[in-house]
């Protein structure tokens, strides 16, 4: 009987604390709200001063279908420009739907970690936003309708994500942004974009030496690029050959499947970056659907051609794509990860590994296996 | 006198015989002695008989039984001492005192022997009386009279109670001198054995048990042949003295609690029992959970498996629902529909039932909580529609949602109440009105009719009509919380759930088994329906003396 009221006055006391309590709640009830669904971050254009921020968000409309509210305000930062949409708009400003932040050139050249810190910082953010930097302007991209597509906040998401998904362009989202950021052995890498005439269209990939974008991996390069940033499973990549027997080869491997293996080899004290030598090998499996060129690929000898003239390819544009990124002191590819694997703590905690990356060896092996060579078999 | 029953040693056939056994268990308010009871199958029915006169003398002697009351007007199955108190010798005019103004008492006489019959017109068999009584005794000696009345199927009265009692429940006292005598001569009233409306099954038997307990108990003895299936009658309610019948499988049902049912069913105090489902509120641990506490079902099949899974069962008379005890929290979600298809069929459709819980309890509460709290959690595509239904909607999701429940709950509730055939229109009508007319008048968002309109459905998968509706129930409580805290407050609202089903104990066993205590082995025939050859041993809850139950596997 006892715990019988001891359980009511539990009841009670909770009930009463819920209903006392409701004044105080943070209620969002969701026709009340406007969630910003992209955000474009950049420099006021034609002003020097970089403390002014302007910032353009873009919130979906239920009705009609694509509709949505552009707002473009300049700010000190993010969350003030969202108090001042707030004013402007009859909802809410909220960010918990928030699926890709964009940034311009001019401001990731300058750096853009204080302006990730607020949004990983927010509790009511996902970790899977999409972070974007633009070729170009990112307010005027985020203004513009593109008749033909979806609203363009959703037209950069589907096009990132089914990018992605072609491995056209690496991961890049608020978790891998501020992982790479902090891990001392990695820079992070973000897809580059830019608004061309009637549509949006992949510009490569943006490196990043910490929070600054300082190198631009052209479209063409990005899977090579890819090549050597991870494993993956499925992609596509067209291999413009060098003349060769007075002809232009070409050659469109799919269903690639790549895996890199990294190894670093270095003495037990290290002076320099000339020590290291770091061997990346590369196994390329793939599919011939699309080859112009005078071998005939139903001999086996003339594929076994082909995979050699594949293979002397990769290897010598990853090897310079390789050394513009030591040029500019970058290390998307996390060489340095691997190479503090290699040794202690210590000894890594005395390298300034930066400073290293120019000089490091790489010696770069590809292994380019044709798997099939499709249908068409006389 | 308290009788107590002894298989029947008359001319009877087979099946009165076991009808009969059973009804003279009725009048006799035996207390708790298990041992005596009908060793059914008239193998020893001779012997049987005076040996278990004597042991229910010496039980209703050492009854203990309140005090004070008037004698049949008081139960407790201890009437045995009451008839200490009054003590009116057992005489005709005593007998027809205690029933002045009874018009259906009719008595009847028979001048060449003197032998005079007194009985509820109404209650008995005039046929068999006919053939067993005014046959027999018309025109006969007195001496040919007192030899007849030596036959078994004439019991000896003691008492003028035990009199009173067998009148009430179906006999006839015949008084021959100074000597009075029982004859059962009940009829069968009722309706005949026909299927269950409640726990209707695609395939398996398709007979329920009815409200007369006759019935009830030859449909389980066609079931489960077996001399170890003991039967004990008790008499509870202190103005009905409705006959309950406490069976359970000797050395497989554990004897402490049979024990605690009967010592709990011989203390209730309570002035009338209708139905099973009464009953057990009277006898469970926890009077205030909103949980049934034990499992009631009106199928013959489930009982028997409940009974050979070593659980204790419980018939009332009048109740087409026997009660099973004990019982765990998860037993409510079992079908014996379960065992008749393939084991695969069987388990998904428990899984389904698991997921239908969660749905009903939880998913009215989540819309609420999302849509007043977290816009986060909703995929971006939907949230645009959502907030197009929502739009023009007046109220805040909580008052939407309660308002939406309880429509739903009353259209329940309407349909439950009228007959079948106008319950359809309702159906149909609150369907399209609900439906459709409520979002385009912007009363709601359509997406809550979904939430609404699944739950509602998802509680009608789980087996047990009083689980149901008890968890239908504790839905508002969430969606308040909900409505109120959040996802916070629906954690809040599901810890309290979870704490509160840990703490009810079940005839003193958990609740929870076999989550708490946690016993895998038993999982195999809960959350999913294992093949036969894997079902090796009852369920660990009842704490059975014979704990394996399939030998085929060695």
């Amino acid at each position: 009987m006892n715990e019988m009221r001891v359980c009511c006055l539990l009841l009670l006391a909770l009930t009463s604390a819920a209903l006392l309590l409701t004044g105080c709640r943070d209620e969002k009830i969701i026709e009340r709200m406007g969630f910003t669904r992209t955000v474009a971050l950049d420099f006021p254009e034609g002003e020097e001063d970089k403390t002014k921020l302007k910032v353009t968000i873009s919130i979906p409309k239920s009705e009609p279908v694509n509709a949505r509210i552009v707002l473009t305000t300049i700010a000190q930062s993010n969350k003030e420009a969202r108090i001042m949409f707030s004013r402007q708009n009859n909802r809410q400003i909220v960010s918990g739907q928030l699926r890709t932040v964009m940034f311009g050139t001019k401001l990731a050249k300058d750096g853009i970690w204080k302006h990730i810190d607020t949004l990983v910082r927010d509790p009511s953010i996902g970790s899977k936003v999409n972070v974007v930097v633009v070729n170009g302007n990112a307010n005027a991209l985020l203004q513009r309708t593109y008749k033909q597509f979806p609203s363009t906040g959703e037209y950069i998401e589907d096009l990132v994500r089914t990018e992605r998904a072609s491995t056209e362009i690496p991961i890049s989202n608020l978790h891998t942004f501020s992982r790479d950021y902090f891990d001392d052995g990695i820079d992070p890498v973000t897809p580059l974009i830019k608004e061309s005439k009637e549509a949006l269209s992949l510009d490569g990939i943006a490196l990043f030496r910490d929070d600054t974008y300082v190198m631009r991996v052209e479209p063409q390069k990005s899977l090579l690029f890819n090549f050597l940033h991870k494993n993956f499973v499925t992609g596509e990549v067209v291999m413009a050959m060098p003349v060769q027997d007075g002809e232009q080869q070409r050659v469109m491997l799919s269903f690639v499947a790549s895996n890199r293996k990294i190894k670093i080899r270095h003495p037990k004290t290290i002076r320099g970056g000339k020590d290291i030598t770091v061997n990346i090998h590369l196994k390329i499996r793939g599919e011939v659907l699309e080859y112009h060129g005078k071998l005939n690929l139903q001999k086996s000898s003339d594929q076994r051609e082909l995979e050699k003239r594949m293979k002397a390819y990769v290897e010598k544009e990853t090897k310079l794509l390789v050394e513009k990124m030591q040029k500019q002191r970058l290390d998307p590819l996390g060489i340095g990860q691997h190479a503090r694997n290699s040794m202690r703590y210590a000894q890594w905690k005395k390298l300034d590994w930066r400073e290293m990356i120019p000089d490091l060896k790489f010696n770069i092996t590809a292994d380019v296996k044709i798997k099939d060579i499709g249908k068409l078999q006389t | 006198m308290s009788d107590a029953t002894s298989g029947n040693s008359g001319p009877n056939t087979d099946s009165e015989q076991f009808g009969s056994s059973t009804d003279n268990n009725g009048p006799a308010p035996d207390s708790g002695q298990h041992a005596p009871t009908s060793e059914d199958g008239g193998t020893t029915a001779a012997t049987g008989q005076p040996q278990n006169i004597d042991a229910a003398q010496t039980a209703s002697a050492a009854g203990t039984g309140s005090a004070g009351g008037s004698a049949p007007s008081d139960g407790n199955g201890n009437a045995g001492a009451q008839a200490a108190a009054p003590l009116k010798p057992l005489t005709m005019e005593n007998l027809l005192r205690e029933f002045n103004n009874t018009m259906d008492l009719k008595y009847r006489d028979f001048p060449a022997n003197g032998v005079t019959a007194v009985y509820l017109q109404y209650m008995i068999d005039a046929d068999q009386l006919y053939r067993t009584l005014v046959l027999p005794f018309s025109g006969v000696t007195d001496e040919m009279a007192g030899k007849l009345l030596e036959q078994a199927i004439f019991e000896r009265a003691n008492t003028l109670e035990d009199a009173v009692y067998a009148i009430l429940y179906g006999s006839a006292v015949v008084f021959s001198g100074d000597r009075a005598y029982k004859l059962d001569l009940t009829r069968s009233i009722g309706r005949s054995i026909e299927q269950t409306e409640t726990e209707t099954v695609i395939a398996g038997p398709h007979d329920g048990f009815v409200e007369n307990i006759v019935e009830n108990l030859a449909l389980l003895r066609k079931r489960l042949r077996s001399s170890h299936l003991k039967t004990v009658s008790l008499a509870v309610g202190e103005v009905t003295k409705t006959q309950v019948v406490v069976t359970y499988i000797e050395g497989i049902a554990n004897q402490e609690f049979v024990g605690k049912v009967t010592e709990r069913l011989k203390s209730i105090e309570f002035d009338a029992i209708y139905e099973a489902n009464m009953l057990v509120q009277l006898i469970d641990d926890n009077p205030n959970s909103f949980f049934p506490q034990f499992v009631v079902t009106e199928r013959p099949d489930a009982i028997c498996s409940k009974l050979t899974a070593g659980r204790v069962v419980i018939f009332v008379d009048g109740s087409p629902s026997a009660v099973s005890a004990p019982s765990s929290f998860f037993e409510f979600f079992t079908s014996p529909d379960d065992y008749y298809q393939r084991w695969h069929v069987g388990t998904a459709l428990r899984l389904l039932r698991i997921v239908g819980f969660i749905i009903t309890v939880g998913f009215t509460a989540f819309y609420v909580s999302v849509t007043t709290f977290h816009y986060e959690m909703i995929p971006h595509k939907m949230l645009l529609n959502l907030t197009k239904s929502r739009s023009n909607v007046p109220f805040p999701p909580l008052y939407e949602a309660l308002l939406m429940e309880t429509t739903i709950e009353l259209l329940r509730e309407a349909g439950a109440r009228l007959p079948t055939k106008i319950g359809q229109t309702i159906g149909i009508v609150g369907g399209i009105v609900i439906g459709q007319a409520a979002v385009q008048a912007g009363f709601t968002s359509n997406v809550l009719i979904i939430a609404v309109a699944s739950s509602a459905i998802a509680s009608f998968v789980i087996p047990s009509y009083v689980m149901s509706a008890s968890i239908r129930l504790i839905r508002f409580p969430l969606i308040f919380l909900a409505g109120i805290w959040g996802n916070f407050g629906l954690m809040v609202g599901i810890a309290f759930i979870v704490i509160h089903l840990s703490g009810i104990t079940n005839l003193g066993s958990s609740y929870m088994s076999p989550i708490a205590p946690m016993n895998l082995k038993d999982w195999l025939d809960t959350f999913i329906r294992g093949p036969f050859s894997s079902l090796r041993y009852r369920p660990s809850q009842v704490k059975s003396p014979n704990k394996q139950k399939n030998k085929m596997r060695k």
